[in-house]
């Protein structure tokens, strides 16, 4: 039965009210009935033994007329039907009365209970000393007994009912408010169904309605707000699948039905949900070199064998060749039958292109460090992460170890003397003060031993601030090619037979000298030392001998000087010795003196003592000449000199010229 | 109780037929059954006769129900036996023991009266009509002897020989009992001038169609009253003595005063 929420009330009200006010008018009556008829036996008891009493003169005295008084005006009671009294022996003595009653079988009744034709019997002995002389019976009506229950329950009645319709009344204005507010909501829950997201009802009243509504209200409110937010979603999901080239589907496997998010539609060459979606309609899309491989795939993936994810290519109409990729996880029921497969579609084409493109390119750069014996040091400046290739190790001799380098490891390895200049090189490459890091130093390998490398990098990512974020280098093993540069370096400044300094080193060194003594405000000397009678020696002996005669002078010579002086054979047999800070002109003339008496010496050489001698013209800075040319063409012009003036002899520019032998000048 | 008593088995069963026991009303019916029920319950037991207490609303009445035979046995005042003439013939067959009734009349200590004679014409106190001893046989007597006089009705003994101590009157009735329980110096005032004879008190009799055998149990259960102690608080209660055995004739003085001549001195004590 369809009731509404009102009848409902009222009639759960009514029901409630009328079963508790039957129990109340029923057991009220019960109590009345009760206590009544208790009343009425004592009562009846009492009457009965108040007649005994009355009567008992008369009965013990057998006076009969006072008797038949007394019981007639007893008898005359409204609530008395019956009165009688017997006398000794059971014997009636008197009786008035319903004559029916009083031609009964006499009874007495104690109990209420026992009442019958509405009368109660009650009786009592006339007794004397415990000797019974008679007895009294008296019949009390107890009709009015019931008229009053009856009065009472009647009143009862209308009370009741009288409240039941209070109730009703109540319970129907009570029902009313309910439902109007209740309709409220619901016309407010329809809304909402049909999709009045947000619709509020009206709020009236601080009571649980009211309560009801106001979280309705916000409960409308939340449902709008989730509901915008998932439809922003949805579309943002949208919009990442198209910005991703990526789409889902959802197949039902049982079912074969295929749903297609828009992106797969345009991955496919399709206008968004132009077509119905289908496996059918799907394989059609795929190439068709392609389809049995998917085919295959698909149903390995049915049969649990192995993970969809696939790479398969897409014929569109034009002829526009696609690669796409496809993931799918299934779902399956208790027995393993595949229920549901849900997948993404991503359009790879560029991806794997340039997968493609990197990867060559990554396969050049190998092959390329690789051939060019290229260590590669690659360094995460904020995190200090590092990456070094497979050569780097080997160059640096820690094969084995991980593909790493940090900077501190770097720096260890680093030679000492070249430490200070690569940490600066390094650091203004980072910090930008150069644009590149480009240096040539050494490193102690893993093997103990050092090894030149060049190395080359620079910053090739900053942040925003312009702070370095990654520095990439390579380097190379130079050390062969740097031994063979400082041998050919040697060998373009060095006299072969003499390994002296040959003309060019002294060439620079005396410019370098020069420019020191007038930055340095200092003195310089510089001779020239010829060695006399030299051609003899070699026509006499051989060039072989000779050349060791010069050699055994070189070696004089150095012996001669300071070591930061320098001796150099200019050719032939002439040397040129440059003395730097120059105190005097007699330190220089006595290193000239010393040159001669050592050149003076004697050279053994197989048994024969072969003595030369040398002559030597020296010119002074700043005395004899400011320039380079100035100097050597002095030097020279007093060389020349000394040797006319006598061999063995060595000469000023200014002119004294001196023999060795005699320790002063020849003139 | 009732249906018990009217049921017919226990009507078959052994008990004897219940003997009315008629005293002459002397209180109110109630009292009366009250002090004789637990006698006659006593009776019962020792006699083995079944006894059932009747009394009547008045003197006239049982006297009524005498005549008529209703009782089979009766406790009857001395004046009423002495001259019941009934037709059923009820006999004495005890009497209270050791007691006498005897009216006596009192004066003054100094009176100057010697004899009843000598109260010729004065006015007399009594205590009232009902008191027989002390108000009925002495003025039997008087008029028997034809001495005049005038009785005052004073309502108690003690009131009669107030009186007469104090010179009120010349002359009083009373008892001995009475007598004896005034205040001596009341007493020491009052001279007992003549006394009544001895007259028997109540008689106990039997109506004639009770059996010997029947009238001798009953009259040994009562004879041996006095000595049972049993029976003593139910005498006492009644204060009876006991009782004695008596015939007829012991009431002859009574009959000789013949009482129903001076019908005015018995309208106080019935009859």
């Amino acid at each position: 039965v369809k009731l509404s929420f009102r009848a409902k009330t009222i009639l759960g009200i009514a029901a409630i009210e009328a079963v508790m006010l039957l129990v109340l008018v029923w057991a009220g009556l019960a109590y009345m009935r009760a206590a009544t008829e208790q009343e009425v036996v004592r009562h009846a008891a009492t009457a009965a033994q108040m007649f005994a009493a009355t009567t008992q003169e008369a009965v013990l005295a057998t006076d009969l007329a006072v008797l038949d008084t007394v019981v007639r005006e007893v008898a005359r009671n409204p609530a008395v039907r019956y009165a009688r009294v017997r006398g000794r022996g059971g014997r009636v003595l008197v009786e008035y009365g319903d004559a029916a009653l009083l031609a009964r079988r006499p009874d007495v009744d104690r109990r209420f209970a026992d009442v019958r034709d509405d009368v109660f019997d009650a009786a009592a002995d006339i007794t004397v000393a415990g000797t019974s002389y008679g007895r009294v019976e008296l019949g009390i009506s107890v009709a009015m007994i019931h008229a009053a229950l009856a009065r009472a329950g009647e009143g009862g009645t209308a009370i009741a009912l009288a409240e039941m319709l209070l109730v009703a009344l109540f319970s129907l204005a009570l029902g009313t408010y309910l439902t109007k507010q209740l309709e409220a909501l619901r016309n407010g829950a329809r809304r909402l169904a049909e999709g009045g997201l947000g619709h509020q009802v009206e709020v009236r009243g601080e009571d649980e309605l009211a309560e009801t509504a106001r979280a309705f209200n916000s409960m409308s409110a939340r449902l709008a707000r989730v509901y915008g937010e998932l439809r922003e979603r949805g579309e943002r999901l949208a919009e990442a699948q198209r910005i991703a080239r990526l789409g889902h589907w959802d197949w039902d496997v049982v079912q074969n039905t295929l749903a297609w998010s828009d992106e797969v539609y345009r991955i496919f060459g399709l206008q968004p949900q132009e077509s119905a979606a289908s496996y059918e309609a799907f394989l059609e899309r795929v190439h068709p070199d392609d389809r049995e491989y998917v085919k295959a795939e698909v149903n390995a993936a049915l049969a649990r064998e192995r993970p969809y994810s696939i790479d398969h290519r897409v014929l569109y109409p034009d002829g526009t060749l696609r690669v796409v990729h496809e993931r799918a996880e299934i779902s399956f029921d208790a027995q393993g039958r595949p229920l549901r497969m849900l997948g993404t579609v991503q359009d790879v084409t560029e991806q794997r292109e340039n997968a493609r493109a990197l990867r060559v390119g990554e396969q050049r750069l190998a092959l390329a460090l690789e051939s060019a014996d290229l260590g590669l040091w690659d360094v995460s400046l904020p995190s200090g992460e590092t990456y070094v290739n497979e050569q780097a190790l080997r160059l640096l001799e820690r094969e084995g170890g991980e593909p790493c380098l940090s900077v501190s490891q770097w720096e260890a390895m680093l030679h000492p003397e070249d430490r200070a200049r690569v940490l600066k090189a390094f650091a203004d490459s980072i910090e930008g003060r150069a644009a590149a890091f480009d240096a040539e130093y050494r490193v102690r390998t893993g093997g103990g031993e050092w090894k030149w490398i060049h190395h080359r990098g620079r910053v090739v990512e900053r942040d925003a601030a312009g702070q370095p974020r990654r520095s990439v280098g390579v380097f190379r093993d130079i050390s062969q090619y740097v031994r063979a540069r400082d041998e050919l370096r040697r060998l373009a400044h060095h006299d072969v037979l003499t390994d002296l300094p040959n003309r060019t080193l002294f060439l620079d060194r005396f410019a370098h000298a020069l420019a020191q003594a007038r930055r340095n405000d200092t003195g310089l000397a510089l001779l020239f030392v010829d060695l006399d009678r030299f051609k003899e020696v070699n026509d006499r002996y051989g060039h072989h001998v000779g050349d060791e005669v010069l050699r055994e002078i070189a070696q004089r010579l150095a012996r001669c000087v300071r070591a930061s002086d320098t001796v150099a054979r200019l050719g032939g047999d002439e040397f040129a010795v440059l003395l730097g800070e120059l105190r005097s002109r007699e330190a220089a003339e006595a290193v000239a003196r010393k040159i001669c008496l050592a050149c003076l010496q004697p050279v053994v050489r197989a048994g024969e003592k072969i003595v030369v001698g040398a002559s030597i013209g020296i010119s002074l800075y700043p005395a004899d000449g400011l320039e380079e040319a100035t100097l050597i063409r002095n030097a020279d012009g007093a060389m020349y000199r000394a040797k006319h003036l006598g061999r063995g002899r060595y000469g000023f520019h200014d002119g004294e010229t001196s023999d060795a032998s005699c320790g002063g000048n020849a003139d | 109780v009732l249906v018990t008593a009217l049921s017919p088995a226990s009507l078959a069963g052994a008990p004897p037929p219940a003997m009315t026991f008629g005293v002459v009303p002397q209180q109110s019916a109630s009292r009366m059954a009250e002090l004789w029920t637990p006698l006659l319950r006593y009776l019962e037991q020792v006699s083995g006769v079944r006894l059932v207490f009747a009394t009547a609303r008045d003197i006239p009445t049982f006297e009524r129900r005498l005549a008529a035979g209703e009782y089979d046995f009766a406790y009857i005042n001395p004046w009423h036996y002495a001259l019941y003439r009934g037709v059923p013939g009820y006999r004495a067959l005890a009497r209270e023991r050791d007691r006498h009734l005897q009216g006596l009349i009192v004066v003054p200590a100094d009176s100057p009266a010697r004899a009843p004679a000598d109260l010729a014409g004065a006015t007399l106190a009594f205590p009232g009509p009902a008191a027989f001893a002390a108000s009925v046989l002495p003025q039997a007597h008087l008029r028997r002897q034809r001495i005049t006089y005038t009785a005052r009705y004073l309502v108690s003994h003690d009131s009669v020989y107030l009186a007469v101590a104090k010179g009120m009157y010349p002359a009083g009735g009373g008892v001995f009992g009475t007598l004896q329980q005034l205040d001596p110096q009341v007493r020491a005032r009052l001279r007992v001038l003549w006394t009544t004879p001895p007259y028997p008190p109540h008689a106990l009799a039997a109506h004639p169609h009770v059996s010997p055998a029947v009238l001798a149990k009953v009259r040994e259960a009562l004879l041996a009253m006095d000595r049972e102690p049993a029976a003593r608080p139910l005498l006492q209660a009644l204060a009876l003595n006991g009782f004695a055995p008596a015939r007829d004739a012991d009431w002859d003085d009574m009959r000789a005063l013949k009482l129903d001549e001076f019908k005015d001195l018995l309208r106080g004590v019935g009859r």
